[in-house]
């Protein structure tokens, strides 16, 4: 059984994603004493006040949840408390004993006794896991000649204690995205416990937006960890787009809006819909309310046949034009890899491919012909494969405009093209809405919108989406999502790999749900529902 | 403390992000005149060296023969730094382009002034020829996935040997007055022709970066090569097609530079590879800093041209030039990184 699988007593749906039975849990720990205490922080860039007399504080024994849309200054704090920016003038922070009013340079906060999981994890993935587990200590010491059986076998003995099963051997950068994670969080775990005194004095974790790429199942193996960090009496700052998760996990929350603190409070009590509107300020439209469309039955658009590849085993399907489907499973189930295979970003090794009447053999497909054959592709690799943080927003939208916006010879017709690009930030409520500005320099949330209204400007006749709502605030997520429902409307067909179940249930039709390179369930009507999802998904296969 | 429940009332940031969309973010007054010295920088350097040698050598230095000399000659230069830049853009290197331009001076000098061949037709076979060191390279660089940095360095050094073989180590002179006279001779506004044909490629470079939809393919190829592929941009296409621009836009340097001084020399041309280096870095500083672009390096080229002309006048020996170049060279690339506040991002 893979690290990624659960064992079957562990396999009561209920459990897996509801909130209730692990906020049992959290209000049996007791609070210790204050490790970490931000008093009336201030910062802000030129204009725009990112944060405005923030005040919050880290009890050791808790995790405590870092909650805010995005924009709205939570990572401008975990910056500060990593020492990548220097607070504004006014407030202090108090780590430990030691009261800090200026900045906190990153190695004199790791010293006070803070560390940080990013979501880019700050590994080097051509390195082995041993290498980037010890990098501190390798980085210190002063030796000549390591014995790397040795620091191999101290590897795996730590990862084997946190419930992680790698080979420490393996170049990180080969490993599944969530096993990456998993050695990330183990590092800062046992940086925590390691630190210097650390057996006197207790640490804080700080875990910033750590499970946004990850699947459900490895963020419970995660929660693991966080679990054991609490329990050694160290405090968790849990930084997070997801308001069930925060409930799950945090025993107390601080709501950030437009730099503010607009809640500090206990978890226990609170439901999620109470969550979302503190972070958004506004009531979510009830799901009931979300009018499911009624699909006819048109004949498939898309149909894809013995679709094999890497992962995936002779798997078939077929898509009804403005119908949602959802494909969802576990890390390696290939639910992803079709999605990629569709797009053309990964080859298959046998299959065909049936486009509005026409087919095509899925090895001789790639990613010109499927942008040629007008499907729109959102990968989920944002950085490296849907957009180029360097290049202006305009920049990155135009790719998918050229053949539009082409005039003769070649010529780009800059005018058009730049009143096209302004009318989709408004309409996909990009923020700040200047397309000049470097892709990079925008939110996380905000360059998911760029990157989808990418996608869409192109008009595509199917969409292929892998995660559109990854690392994205809720009300960004909601934008998209209502985006994905208008275009079917119209009536294109579809494709939504993720392994959000609530995501799916929200917006699909139907979803179907893959293990081990073949289809597991097909869910349609009512059972579109975000715990028949999980069950299906969890479900050991017969 | 985290046990005391607070609840602060919406202020009015809160309303306003309820109202509608927060404001674009103001650009600072600091922010803007920094953005303009830093686009301007180059050009300002270009103006105070000039001032500064003809304050220095009033009778030699601001001259029309100087500066025909200047911007007529180095036109060698200048074009084939543009064609270099072609293949910068798509995020590859060419390190062949001095060994290109010294063969193709070669052929000139071997085939017109050494055997008499009609000079048109051998500019025609010079300038194939850089079309096929571009295909060559290229061929090595997708079809064996080697780096290019690796494939073209090879291929500089090979194309100086060939260009030995065939010229025998002699320089050829006696080439026809025709190229001499459309190169250097003839004078429009008291500049040699070869000025015009320089600015003329760099406009055409220039259109097509900006202007053209191949442009924004190529900036893609080079900066985000995944996401270039995914939209449907033929990425290999397009970098073998930016190897052959900047092997036929070498030749042509070469061909000028055969016709600047009537004669081939079999060595002489791969001097211009670092020059060409340093022009294109320090020209991704300006105009568009953080990317290579056409007016940029053009402005780059004949500022250290002026430097180096500038030194010489002052009758600093020749070491300088080398020690002017590589140390702008340098420059050009620490200067890039400050002004982006260390981000370890390269031009592209």
């Amino acid at each position: 059984m893979g690290p990624g699988e659960l064992t079957p007593s562990e396999l009561r749906s209920g459990e897996l994603c509801s909130a209730l039975p692990a906020r049992a849990t959290n209000a049996g720990r007791a609070p210790g004493a204050t490790l970490l205490q931000v008093e009336d922080l201030s910062k802000a860039f030129g204009s725009t006040q990112a944060l405005d007399n923030v005040s919050l504080t880290v009890l050791g024994g808790q995790v405590h949840g870092l909650v805010g849309e995005n924009g709205s200054g939570k990572s401008t704090l975990v910056k500060i408390l990593a020492g990548y920016h220097a607070p504004g003038p006014g407030g202090r922070i108090v780590v430990g004993d030691a009261v800090v009013t200026g900045g906190l340079a990153g190695v004199h906060s790791r010293q006070l006794g803070l560390r940080f999981v990013h979501q880019d994890l700050g590994i080097v993935p051509e390195l082995s896991v041993t290498e980037n587990l010890f990098v501190d200590r390798f980085a210190a010491e002063r030796r000549l000649g390591l014995r790397w059986q040795r620091e191999h076998a101290k590897a795996a003995a730590l990862l084997a204690s946190f419930g992680v099963e790698v080979d420490p051997r393996r170049p990180i950068g080969s490993l599944p995205a969530a096993e990456r994670a998993m050695v990330a969080i183990v590092r800062a775990a046992e940086g925590l416990r390691t630190a210097p005194g650390s057996s006197e004095r207790r640490g804080v974790l700080v875990l910033d937006e750590a499970t946004a790429s990850l699947p459900e199942a490895a963020r419970r193996r995660l929660r693991a960890v966080v679990d054991e960090v609490v329990g050694l009496g160290h405090g968790v700052l849990f930084v997070s787009h997801f308001p069930d998760e925060v409930l799950a996990w945090a025993d107390h929350v601080s709501v950030l809006r437009d730099g503010r603190v607009v809640a500090d409070r206990p978890t226990a009590g609170m439901t999620e819909g109470d969550l979302i509107e503190l972070i958004i300020g506004r009531r979510l439209q009830d799901r009931s309310e979300l009018a499911r469309q009624d699909v006819g039955r048109v004949g498939s658009a898309l149909a894809v046949d013995n679709l094999r590849g890497r992962e995936v085993m002779d798997f078939s399907f077929a898509v009804r034009a403005g119908e949602i489907l959802g494909l969802t499973g576990l890390v390696g189930s290939g639910y992803d890899e079709v999605c990629q295979v569709l797009g053309g970003a990964m080859p298959a090794r046998a299959g065909t491919l049936e486009l509005e009447g026409r087919r095509w053999p899925l090895q001789a497909w790639s990613s010109r012909r499927a942008v040629e054959e007008g499907m729109g592709f959102v990968p989920q690799d944002r950085q490296r494969q849907a957009s180029s943080p360097r290049l202006t927003v305009s920049e990155n939208i135009s790719l998918s405009l050229l053949g539009r916006h082409r005039g003769p010879l070649g010529l780009l017709r800059r005018r058009e093209l730049r009143d096209e690009v302004t009318n989709l930030l408004s309409e996909y409520r990009v923020v700040p809405p200047d397309p000049e500005l470097p892709l990079g320099s925008l939110s996380g949330g905000n360059q998911q919108k760029v990157v989808i209204a990418k996608a869409m400007a192109a008009c595509p006749r199917v969409l292929v989406l892998l995660e559109p709502t990854q690392g994205v605030d809720v009300g960004a997520r909601n934008d998209i999502l209502a985006k994905l429902r208008d275009v079917a409307r119209q009536g294109t067909p579809v494709v939504c790999g993720s392994t959000d179940a609530s995501q799916l249930e929200e917006v699909c039709d139907r979803v179907l749900v893959l293990q081990r390179g073949k289809m597991a369930a097909e869910l349609t009507g009512p059972e579109v529902n975000e715990d028949r999802i999980v069950e299906e998904t969890y479900r050991s296969p017969a | 403390m985290a046990a005391e429940v607070r609840q602060l009332q919406e202020g009015p940031a809160g309303r306003e992000r309820a109202a509608g969309l927060p404001p674009a973010r103001a650009r600072q007054p600091n922010a803007v005149v920094g953005d303009w010295l830093g686009r301007a920088s180059v050009p300002l350097a270009w103006g105070v060296l000039v001032l500064i040698f003809g304050l220095m050598r009033p009778a030699t230095f601001p001259t029309v023969g100087t500066f025909g000399s200047i911007f007529g000659s180095e036109a060698v230069l200048v074009i084939v730094t543009l064609g270099l830049l072609i293949p910068l853009r798509a995020g590859d290197y060419d390190l062949s382009v001095a060994g290109t331009l010294t063969l193709s001076s070669m052929i000139i000098g071997r085939l017109n002034g050494g055997a008499g061949i009609d000079i048109w037709a051998t500019v025609f076979m010079a300038l194939a020829i850089g079309v096929l060191v571009g295909l060559a390279n290229g061929f090595f660089v997708l079809v064996f996935r080697i780096n290019p940095f690796i494939v073209t360095l090879g291929m500089g050094t090979l194309l100086l040997g060939i260009t030995l073989l065939i010229s025998n180590d002699q320089t050829y002179a006696g080439i026809s007055i025709g190229l001499d006279n459309v190169v250097i001779v003839d004078r429009f506004l008291g500049m040699p022709l070869e000025f015009y044909y320089a600015v003329a490629v760099c406009v055409v470079v220039w259109w097509v970066f900006e202007h053209t939809t191949l442009g924004r393919r190529l900036l893609f190829v080079g900066s985000g090569r995944e996401v270039a592929r995914l939209s449907g941009v033929r990425v290999e296409r397009m970098r073998v097609g930016s190897l052959v621009a900047a092997g036929f836009l070498a030749a042509l340097a070469g061909i000028f530079f055969a016709g600047t001084s009537g004669a081939a020399n079999p060595t002489a041309g791969a001097d211009f590879l670092l020059p060409a280096y340093a022009s294109a870095y320090l020209g991704g500083t300006t105009i568009l800093p953080g990317r290579f672009n056409a007016w940029g390096t053009i402005i780059a080229a004949y500022f250290l041209v002026t430097g180096v002309t500038g030194l010489a006048i002052l009758g600093i020996g020749s070491w300088v030039q080398d020690v002017f170049y590589g140390g702008a060279l340098i420059l050009a690339v620490a200067f890039s990184q400050l002004s982006r506040r260390g981000r370890s991002e390269e031009i592209i």
